[in-house]
């Protein structure tokens, strides 16, 4: 790929940054509601793109992943092929659109076509036989919950005449009717959250992606989930949301409780990664369904600092797999006496993932369980403590198993510390981490605004 | 006389046609001269003419030619719309049949011929020109199924065509007697008036409409009449199964729905019983047929198989939307299967001397041509149904209007079959992406024209945004003013 190209690539990509930014800038957060209101108009169709409070950071953190992404198979690619930035452009503009569109069946048609890209993304770099399966998992999985979904759009557009967000939200339906879609929807959103049973396609797509997919997997695909129960199952189906908390919960907290231990039997470092994305998401999930603000926003809270948090760790594997080849954990060890400056950065992401004060995933949980206290939900309280502390024992024993113990000096010739380019990809990464961490109102004072439409439907 | 010189051009020219191949294909003294490209080019001209006349006097009411012919607007859309792919089908053919060395210059006078007796078909009124017509339209599609002569598959695909062709159109005679019998008549609008106040049939009755209907439900590629569809579509020549899976699917349910005024409009239990279980039948067999499918054409076939699954559920319903619906989704199938068969047509392996035919020709393409694998990904992706290119339009809008009645149950299996069916199209988008391989597949380079026909469809593919389908309602208000 020519030089040219990259860079036309990588400066399209800084654009929309920089404009993203210029919309943080220009949003008010009083006004609550849809803001930037455009209406792109093809012969008959009309179609509204806004951005919310929500929405807003959810597209940052595209903006912002993305041309990390970029930067990173900047001269990664081995076999001369230039196919991935144009993968991660297109990825990127159907993420884009898929978190401004302020209509239902929009809404599905970009939740269904993120997956054509990433289906060939996944497996097509790889060598191993599982990559198939990985790429068949992440597909069959999704499809199968939005079909489900399908039926329920079609059926929420006969029964209201409309698929306007806004307009929706006004929508009633009888208690059977509520349930059925309740259901269907909730599964769509399962599959991609990712909650305990569906949650398998998420270890193998992870172990099987290169590193930009798996950057951009953690760091924004899971929260269409989230995003999607937010915007269109608290609002529109509230009484059945409230139904089937108790569910979710349980749910939920097998998620957390199961995948905590379970990380501490894998051997492949992204593995591990994966498996503790799945316990934030579910603990995000459970700080949905308390129903109490503080809960919602520290949810959200969360996700970002997930997004950023999981986005550098998935990073840093790449970094070392671009040294050593291997991403099994029996390999590694004695790293901070080789790379030092490496350590460092893999300790920071270490400590925000167990949550430690003044970093984002800290805010985030400990709103959450600020919430969860507030509406006396004792066995959910027990339970995310529990994973939280499990959180910290997967992740110290993980830093530890890498970097601390004996060198060993075959594997250790030729190996440069992180470059400047590494570099460039982490420290952004870092501020905003404490920049969510220490000065969280800059975020909350936009997320409030937009709690409050969804917090009123709950109530 | 105007109103019905479309036909009447089509007719002589095709004939004229024949008579020149025959003045000077056959000639010792100019040396049998090679006549392919002559016919075709004179093929589409004759084709172009024929659209235009057509769009000449667009809405003019109702022809009736000769007490054997009705053309009505909805006649006439069907036809323009044929034309148009057979003309696509006339041109990319070309190169399939170089490469197999079937250049014979009866291959665009069949074509024509079958075309014909098509347009023919879809405005006869009666029955004895209807059962006329279906045989020459059969016998010039078992013809094109045998059309390779070099190919034992290709004869047998062609007898067995043949066979089950036949077959077909007795039961269909069988029933059509029985209705004369009953009535004496055999002129559509007649029957409407008959059928029209009809309760109770009889036995015979009863049984005369099942046959027509199973005899509709062979020419549609529907379970459980669809053993043979498989092996003809695979021992065929290409560029006959290019024909074979868009046109008469298209005709077919056209005069279904027609049959449907006139014959059923007062037996609807039965056409629901018949129409409910030929659909379960056709959704199971077509997504389990295809799953071990080693060869493309055979995979193409059993998702005709499934697609028609589809059809026959939105024939459940007769309202004017599922109607339109209806025929929106079989032309925007027809559409994609026309691309697909067209890019696999035109994969000819040099080294082995024959068209790649088995889908593991086809691993690692990707890395190879990456221009034709993303065009063959973009048709494969939309036939299986995701979001933003056209297929995925037409099932919404099927299932959306489908859900509004009173069947809305079958939703449940078409989404099911729905994901189990996205499989096999996966699989090949799959195959051709990811791989192994380290050698290379040594295809010939494909055609301009072709690439351009293609081109033209991947953009209707893409920019298709499921509002321009005014064709089915136009045809459901002839069908039931017609008969007023």
């Amino acid at each position: 790929m020519t030089l040219f190209t990259k860079n036309l690539i990588f400066y399209t990509s800084a654009l929309i940054f920089f404009f993203t930014t210029y919309l943080w800038i220009t949003f008010d957060p009083f006004h609550f509601g849809y803001q930037h209101i455009y209406c792109i108009q093809w012969a008959d169709l009309k179609f509204f793109i806004g951005i919310d409070g929500l929405s807003l950071f959810f597209i940052y953190l595209t903006a912002f992943l993305i041309p990390l992404c970029l930067l990173f198979s900047w001269n990664n690619n081995t076999k001369n092929n230039y196919y991935s930035m144009i993968f991660l452009l297109s990825i990127e503009i159907i993420l884009i659109f898929f978190f401004s569109v302020i209509d239902l069946l929009l809404f599905y048609i970009f939740f269904e076509a993120i997956l054509i890209p990433f289906f060939v993304f996944i497996g097509i770099n790889g060598y191993r036989k599982r990559r198939i399966h990985a790429a068949y998992l992440l597909f069959f999985y999704t499809l199968f919950g939005s079909l489900l979904m399908l039926i329920s759009v079609f059926a929420i557009y006969l029964h209201c005449g409309t698929t306007d967000v806004q307009l929706l939200w006004n929508a009633q339906f009888s208690s059977e009717r509520e349930h059925l879609f309740w259901l269907f929807f909730f599964l769509a959103f399962a599959v991609k959250i990712p909650i305990f049973p569906f949650h398998i396609w998420l270890p193998e797509a992870h172990v099987e992606a290169p590193t930009e997919g798996s950057v951009l997997l953690a760091g924004v695909l899971l929260k269409l989930g989230t995003y999607g129960i937010l915007r269109f199952v608290f609002p529109i189906f509230p009484n059945a949301t409230i139904y089937y908390a108790p569910l979710v919960l349980l749910l939920s907290s097998i998620g957390i409780f199961y995948t905590s231990f379970t990380t501490l039997r894998q051997i492949d470092i992204k593995r591990i990664v994966a498996y503790s994305s799945v316990a934030h998401m579910n603990m995000c999930v459970i700080g949905l369904f308390t129903f109490d603000p503080i809960a919602i926003a520290g949810s959200i809270l969360l996700m970002i600092g997930h997004g950023l948090v999981s986005g550098g760790l998935f990073f840093l594997i790449g970094v070392l797999y671009n040294r050593f080849h291997t991403k099994l954990i029996k390999y590694y060890s004695g790293l901070v006496q080789l790379m030092p400056i490496y350590a460092f950065l893999f300790f920071f992401f270490t400590i925000s993932n167990m949550s430690m004060p003044a970093t984002s995933n800290f805010m985030g949980e400990f709103l959450i369980l600020c919430g969860i206290f507030f509406k006396k939900n004792i066995y959910s309280l027990v339970i995310s403590c529990i994973g939280i502390f499990i959180g910290t024992i997967y992740s110290i024993w993980l830093y530890n198993k890498i970097h601390f113990g004996l060198l060993n000096p075959e594997r250790s010739s030729y190996i440069i510390d992180v470059t400047f380019a590494e570099l460039c990809i982490f420290i952004p990464i870092i501020i905003h981490i404490l920049w969510i961490g220490i000065y969280p109102e800059s975020f909350l004072s936009i997320i409030n605004g937009a709690l409050v439409q969804i917090y009123e439907y709950i109530y | 006389m105007l109103s019905f010189l479309p036909e009447h051009y089509l007719l002589s020219c095709s004939l004229f046609l024949l008579c020149y191949g025959i003045t000077f294909g056959l000639s010792a003294t100019i040396k049998f001269p090679f006549l392919y490209k002559n016919t075709i080019f004179l093929g589409i001209l004759i084709l172009l003419n024929f659209m235009f006349f057509n769009m000449e006097d667009f809405i003019v009411n109702n022809i009736y030619y000769n007490f054997f012919f009705l053309k009505d607007q909805s006649t006439t859309i069907i036809q323009v719309i044929l034309t148009i792919l057979s003309m696509i089908i006339l041109i990319t053919s070309y190169f399939y049949n170089k490469n197999n060395s079937i250049l014979y210059w009866e291959y665009p006078i069949l074509i024509i011929f079958s075309i014909t007796s098509v347009f023919f078909l879809v405005g006869s009124n009666e029955i004895i020109s209807f059962y006329f017509l279906l045989e020459f339209q059969s016998i010039c599609f078992y013809i094109l199924a045998a059309y390779n002569r070099k190919s034992k598959k290709s004869l047998e695909s062609g007898i067995k065509y043949f066979i089950m062709g036949s077959f077909s159109s007795i039961l269909l005679l069988l029933g059509f007697s029985f209705i004369y019998a009953l009535t004496g008549l055999t002129h559509f609008e007649d029957l409407y008036v008959f059928f029209s106040s009809s309760q109770n049939p009889s036995f015979i009755m009863l049984l005369a409409m099942v046959l027509i209907l199973v005899a509709f439900m062979f020419k549609i590629y529907a379970a459980p009449f669809h053993f043979w569809v498989a092996d003809v579509y695979q021992g065929a020549p290409t560029s006959s199964v290019l024909f074979f899976a868009t046109i008469p699917l298209l005709a077919f349910v056209l005069i279904l729905y027609k049959f449907y005024f006139i014959f059923f409009i007062n037996y609807t239990e039965m056409w629901k019983l018949f129409f409910l279980v030929t659909c379960m039948c056709s959704l199971i067999m077509g997504t389990l047929g295809a799953l071990y499918q080693q060869y493309i054409k055979k995979l193409l076939a059993y998702s005709s198989i499934m697609n028609m699954g589809f059809v026959t559920a939105g024939f459940l319903v007769t309202n004017p939307i599922v109607i339109q619906h209806n025929i929106n989704y079989i032309v925007l199938y027809i559409i994609n299967t026309l691309a697909v068969l067209i890019l696999f047509s035109n994969m000819y392996l040099v080294n082995e001397k024959k068209n790649a035919e088995l889908i593991s020709n086809y691993v690692g393409f990707f890395k190879q041509n990456k221009f034709i694998s993303v065009l063959i990904m973009c048709f494969f992706y939309s036939l299986a149904g995701l979001p933003p290119f056209s297929f995925f339009f037409g099932k919404l809008m099927l299932l959306t209007s489908l859900m509004n009645t009173d069947v809305s149950f079958i939703v449940y299996p078409i989404i099911i079959t729905t994901l189990i069916g996205s499989f096999y199209y996966l699989r090949v988008v799959q195959l051709m992406s990811y791989s192994n391989q380290k050698q290379w597949i040594h295809v010939k380079p494909i055609s301009y024209i072709t690439l351009f026909m293609i081109i033209c469809i991947t953009f209707v593919n893409l920019l298709y945004l499921g509002n321009y389908s005014n064709l089915g309602i136009l045809t459901y208000y002839i069908s039931l003013e017609l008969y007023l």
